[in-house]
């Protein structure tokens, strides 16, 4: 078990410096030259040649390579040109909003998406299925930024139930949960349509199997068939569809924390990218990517833990 | 009853009672919340060139003399008396005593005056106020509550312009050194307030200086919560998750002006809102070029129907209510004629292509679609950038652009416009004009009241003419809040007076 | 008996509904790009600034928006983006990624090792974060939009061929195939090619509809092809400021995205249910 593990976060690394390449090389596409951009055309050029020698500019490209990444596994992502502050600073100060968000996203796709593709699946080719497919096939097709605007206009401004925008006072659980739940709805209603395909599809193929027939024939009321058997073993495949869908939710953060002004990654990236910081562009996304990766590997050793099966490959 | 029960039914009863107890305790609180435009960078008063900043930086810090609230009128505020010498180039100032720094940082002397101005003036600081106190030469020290400070030149508007506005902060050397690189998230005052907490993109929060010279505020507490998007702020303006804001967008004005339980004010503000060109970019290079887009816009379309309200058209480089405004300068009619016919002097009858960069802050997003349009029927086809607020700013002052907007509120004195703006030494000069340095400098130093009202009539009429700007709308300051808030003088300059603000319910 | 009967006749009646309504829409939508100058009434960049925020009219069957500017002519011309960079994107990621499919799948060992890895690297990014990087560092055009929102697909297509290339390449047929003796590039292209063309149509498809989601993300978020070109998520987005007095401006296009987008998805799906008998399994 161990040895999986391990295997698994061995193999998470390259993937992560693979990444941070990208990143890397990403950012010296930039036209121009940085310090200028910095500075002005107007700076006096010994201002320009001592940023450049800052910014380690002059070396060859290999020697900033290293160096960028001995920075990065050091925790030091660079300094934000707008505020001056550290951008491992700024991402963290807004870490908490876009993991709740996400979380939260999460958690709406899986309540909405299993009891539907459940349903479908028992109710297979019947108008339940069909009224719940194009529902799922909907959910894809609806962009998330429009779900929150219409959403923001119904709950907030014509009925006033819920906040309109913000992240709510950090103090306060119930005001954060309040403030959650149409940016999380607006996620998670895209993500639920995916869950409740897979879970009709995983759902359809448990159901033929031998055990469910057998559980059938024994008289176990079909309630306790659907959820005490079938669903356990169907959930299974669900759990690695969400776990993959985070990197889709991660990204769907980001629009919806615009479309809400809450604070968080998305709308940090979106602020940096209309500034011109790419210190903070590039730390956003590097820390963006790496997350995802985390997530991923995590999937991959809760999967492993819920299916012994999976250790013996 | 068993004694469990009993004991158990007291404990209750005991909790509840300091439940209670502590929540009235919180209702009897003064707190105001309001809205800020953004988030705040740095309250570092020496670094501060955003509106956000400003906002909460009036609110800690102190100057020598300050304006009265809502007014551009100048009254003492650390400084209790002053005399100015005959050639209007020493200043002499008699300090309050007994004021104290915030958070036991001691008390307040004339050394503290002496280090905030060298501090701004300091190169190291890279103040972007640091042009304001340019004619300074010498700040001394006479005694714990005596600073003197020497001008260059005499400068008329000192003590009515520079020391009241952003350079004038008074700042607390020790707090400075203490927090290093992260003062700005620090900041130590003397004001009527304390910055309490920040929370990025959520709160600022800033409570009440109970050693506050002149009294403890009304308010405990302020919180400033960000919203850049303005109809998100009117939704929580009406839902009462804020009090009170400041706002400018032309939709949510003639929205709130008509509703129900919510107050609006406003006032015309001294800010000028431009288009600048990069006059040493070609082809803005040619004054011929620059009026040609003057004819070319039509400002009447722009100020009626997509500023609805809330504006005047620009037609000086000064405000309205500047000293010395005349009406008396080339006029820039809306003429497409005009425009081509200058357009093809220059050599350009076909048009060329030029990149806008505007501010992500209202209006400058709603009116540049606009001006895209009327510039491409004289074929100059414009590629519109927005920057977000605060980086345009910078961008335009390093002239980083050949096209660009320029908001500029200032205190009303034309030197404010004229020198920050169009001097080459000026640290808002967007242009890169300099042919009038000599006349604006006269300006600045001239004590008499008529003279340098001539001077400045005659800038007037020759910078408008180069047009190295195009001057296209005065703001209106804009208020909206609830009718319990009461106390609050409308600020014309960016500020927000907590200190007689109050709730009423 | 009858219930399994009415079951299967429904199953089928559905499908084929949901593949026709969807290649109909689709059909039209690319008439609407196609026939752009022809159909829109107005030119979609003309101000009529005294007429702003008309309600929709006979004169303006959809309203103006904030600059009087014709919505129905700016959701025409508005299709044209999104089709043109739904489409070529997809063009892209197909393009490169099922080259990089092919050569991992078949290859094998190192080089597939190599390739995946690359894959799982481009698959760590979120689809939106990449095409906002690389709009962000390249700048905004519609080039940058189709090289954005393409460069972000080209995993999923590597993936998806390198996966039917493994399942294809134990098979006895190319086993003939390779013991008479064909050079692989051969094999590859005369053989394996074809037999995946079905599977890589049907994700195309489907592709375009998260192509044009991504698009208007992009222009959304003012980082995709630059006003006064009318793009479906500018509109939305402009249209915010007046949501309150006049919210057909930011509505309409967004039906418009998620009519285009269920048109696709739906006629992916349908495509999928007539190429591709094995893979009907799923429903």
């Amino acid at each position: 078990m161990s040895r999986y593990i391990f295997r698994t976060i061995f193999s998470a690394l390259p993937t992560l410096i693979g990444v941070l390449t990208c990143v890397f090389l990403l950012t010296r596409l930039i036209p121009g030259d940085p310090a200028l951009l910095i500075l002005g055309e107007n700076a006096p050029q010994e201002q320009i040649l001592q940023l450049r020698k800052d910014l380690g500019l002059d070396q060859p490209i290999y020697v900033q390579y290293f160096h960028y990444l001995y920075q990065v596994f050091h925790g030091n992502l660079g300094i934000s040109l707008r505020t001056e502050r550290s951008v491992i600073k700024e991402i963290m100060d807004v870490l908490p909003y876009t993991t709740e968000l996400a979380i939260a996203g999460i958690f709406v796709s899986v309540i909405i998406g299993v009891p539907i593709g459940v349903i479908s699946a028992n109710r297979r080719n019947t108008m339940t299925d069909f009224v719940a497919m194009t529902f799922a096939i909907l959910g894809v097709s609806m962009p998330v930024f429009w779900t929150g605007i219409l959403s923001t206009l119904l709950f907030s401004l014509y009925l006033g139930w819920l906040p309109a925008i913000g992240g709510g006072d950090p103090a306060n659980l119930i005001d954060r949960i309040l403030h959650l739940i149409l940016p999380s709805t607006a996620i998670g209603m895209a993500a639920s349509a995916i869950t409740a395909r897979m879970t009709r599809a995983s759902m359809l193929d448990v159901l033929h199997q031998d055990y469910i027939q057998t559980a059938r024939a024994k008289g176990l009321e079909e309630l306790k068939v659907l959820y005490k058997h079938a669903l356990r073993n169907a959930l299974i495949p669900v759990i690695t569809v969400v776990g993959l869908n985070m990197g889709r939710l991660l990204g769907g953060t980001i629009v919806t924390e615009i479309v809400f002004a809450r604070p968080g990654m998305g709308k940090l990236l979106v602020d940096a990218i209309y500034a011109r910081d790419y210190p903070q562009v590039q730390g956003v996304v590097a820390f963006f990517a790496a997350m995802v990766i985390i997530v991923n590997l995590l999937v991959d050793l809760a999967y492993s833990i819920a299916d012994p099966r999976v250790e013996l490959s | 009853m068993s004694r469990v029960l009993m004991r158990t039914l007291r404990d209750l009863f005991l909790i509840s009672f300091v439940l209670v107890s502590f929540s009235s305790v919180g209702s009897t609180e003064n707190i105001l919340k309001a809205r800020l435009l953004g988030n705040i960078s740095t309250i570092d008063g020496a670094k501060i060139n955003q509106v956000n900043d400003h906002v909460i930086a009036e609110n800690v810090y102190s100057h020598l003399v300050r304006y009265k609230p809502g007014s551009v009128d100048i009254e003492p505020d650390l400084a209790v008396s002053w005399t100015i010498s005959r050639d209007g180039k020493v200043y002499t100032f008699n300090l309050r005593k007994g004021v104290k720094w915030h958070k036991e940082f001691g008390g307040f002397t004339a050394k503290d005056v002496k280090y905030s101005i060298e501090r701004t003036l300091d190169p190291k600081t890279k103040s972007p106020n640091a042009g304001d106190f340019s004619l300074v030469d010498k700040v001394e020290v006479i005694d714990d509550y005596t600073v003197r400070i020497s001008l260059k030149e005499p400068y008329a508007p000192f003590l009515t312009v520079t020391l009241p506005y952003r350079a004038g902060w008074i700042l607390n050397q020790a707090a400075v050194e203490k927090f290093g690189s992260e003062y700005g998230l620090n900041p130590i005052g003397t004001g009527p307030f304390i910055f309490d907490r920040y929370i990025p993109g959520t709160e600022v929060v800033l409570s009440a200086n109970k050693d506050y010279y002149a009294g403890p505020p009304k308010l405990d507490r302020i919180v400033f919560k960000p919203i850049s998007e303005e109809t998100v702020a009117e939704i929580a303006l009406e839902r009462g998750d804020i009090d009170i804001m400041y706002f400018r967008s032309p939709e949510v004005y003639q929205r709130l002006k008509v509703k129900k339980g919510i107050v609006v004010e406003e006032k015309t503000g001294p800010g000028i809102y431009s288009l600048v060109f990069n006059i040493d970019k070609k082809p803005f290079s040619d004054p011929r070029v620059r009026k040609a887009i003057h004819h070319a816009i039509n400002k009447d379309q722009i100020v009626k129907y997509i500023l609805g309200g809330i504006a005047t058209k620009g037609t000086n480089v000064l405000p309205p209510n500047f000293l010395s405004y005349t009406e008396a300068v080339t006029q820039y009619d809306y003429s497409l004629e005009k425009a081509k016919g200058l357009l093809r002097e220059a050599g350009f009858g076909e048009g060329f292509k030029t990149t806008l960069y505007y501010s992500q802050l209202s209006p400058w997003p709603l009116v540049v679609p606009v001006i895209q349009e009327d510039l491409k029927k004289v074929n100059i086809d414009v590629e519109l950038k927005g920057l977000e607020h605060a980086s345009l700013m910078s961008f335009i002052r390093a002239r980083k652009h050949d096209f660009g907007v320029q908001p500029m509120l200032r205190p009303p004195d034309p030197d404010m416009i004229f020198y920050l703006m169009f001097h080459s030494k000026g640290t808002f000069n967007a242009t890169g004009y300099r042919s009038e340095d000599e006349n604006i400098e006269k300006a600045r130093v001239e004590m008499s009241l008529d003279k340098r009202k001539a001077i400045y009539v005659q800038l007037q009429k020759k910078v408008v003419e180069d047009s190295p700007t195009i001057p296209l709308f005065y703001l209106k300051v804009l208020v909206a809040r609830k009718p319990y808030v009461k106390g609050h003088p409308v600020d014309l300059l960016n500020g927000f007076w907590g200190y007689s603000t109050y709730i009423e319910k | 008996m009858v219930k399994i009967r009415r079951s299967v006749a429904y199953k089928a009646f559905v499908k084929n509904k949901a593949g026709l309504f969807g290649a109909v829409v689709v059909a039209l939508i690319v008439i609407f790009g196609i026939f752009a100058p022809l159909l829109a009434p107005y030119d979609p960049t003309a101000q009529d600034i005294p007429n702003r925020l008309a309600k929709p009219s006979i004169d303006h069957p959809l309203g103006t928006d904030q600059y009087g500017r014709d919505i129905l002519s700016r959701l025409i011309y508005g299709a044209r983006i999104s089709l043109v960079v739904g489409i070529l994107s997809v063009l892209i990621g197909i393009l490169i990624g099922v080259i990089l499919g092919l050569v991992a799948g078949y290859s094998g060992g190192f080089i597939d090792l190599l390739i995946c890895k690359i894959i799982d690297v481009l698959m760590s990014f979120p689809m939106l974060l990449l095409a906002m990087a690389i709009v962000a560092i390249l700048g905004t055009s519609l080039v940058n939009s189709i090289l954005a929102v393409g460069i972000s697909s080209i995993p999923r297509f590597a993936r998806l061929t390198r996966g039917q290339v493994l399942v294809l390449k134990n098979t006895e047929f190319i086993d003939a195939v390779r013991a008479l003796g064909s050079n692989p590039v051969r094999i590859v292209f005369l053989h394996l090619l074809p037999n995946i063309v079905s599977p890589i149509i049907i994700m195309g498809t489907l592709y375009i509809a998260t192509a044009i989601i991504m698009e208007s993300n992009l222009s959304f978020l003012g980082l995709g092809v630059q006003p006064p070109t009318a793009t479906w998520g500018g509109m939305i987005s402009d249209g915010r400021a007046f949501l309150r007095s006049s919210p057909w401006v930011s509505t309409i296009p967004g039906i418009a995205i998620a009519l285009s987008v269920l048109a696709f998805n739906m006629l992916g799906d349908g495509l999928r249910d007539a190429l591709d008998p094995k893979l009907k399994d799923e429903q």
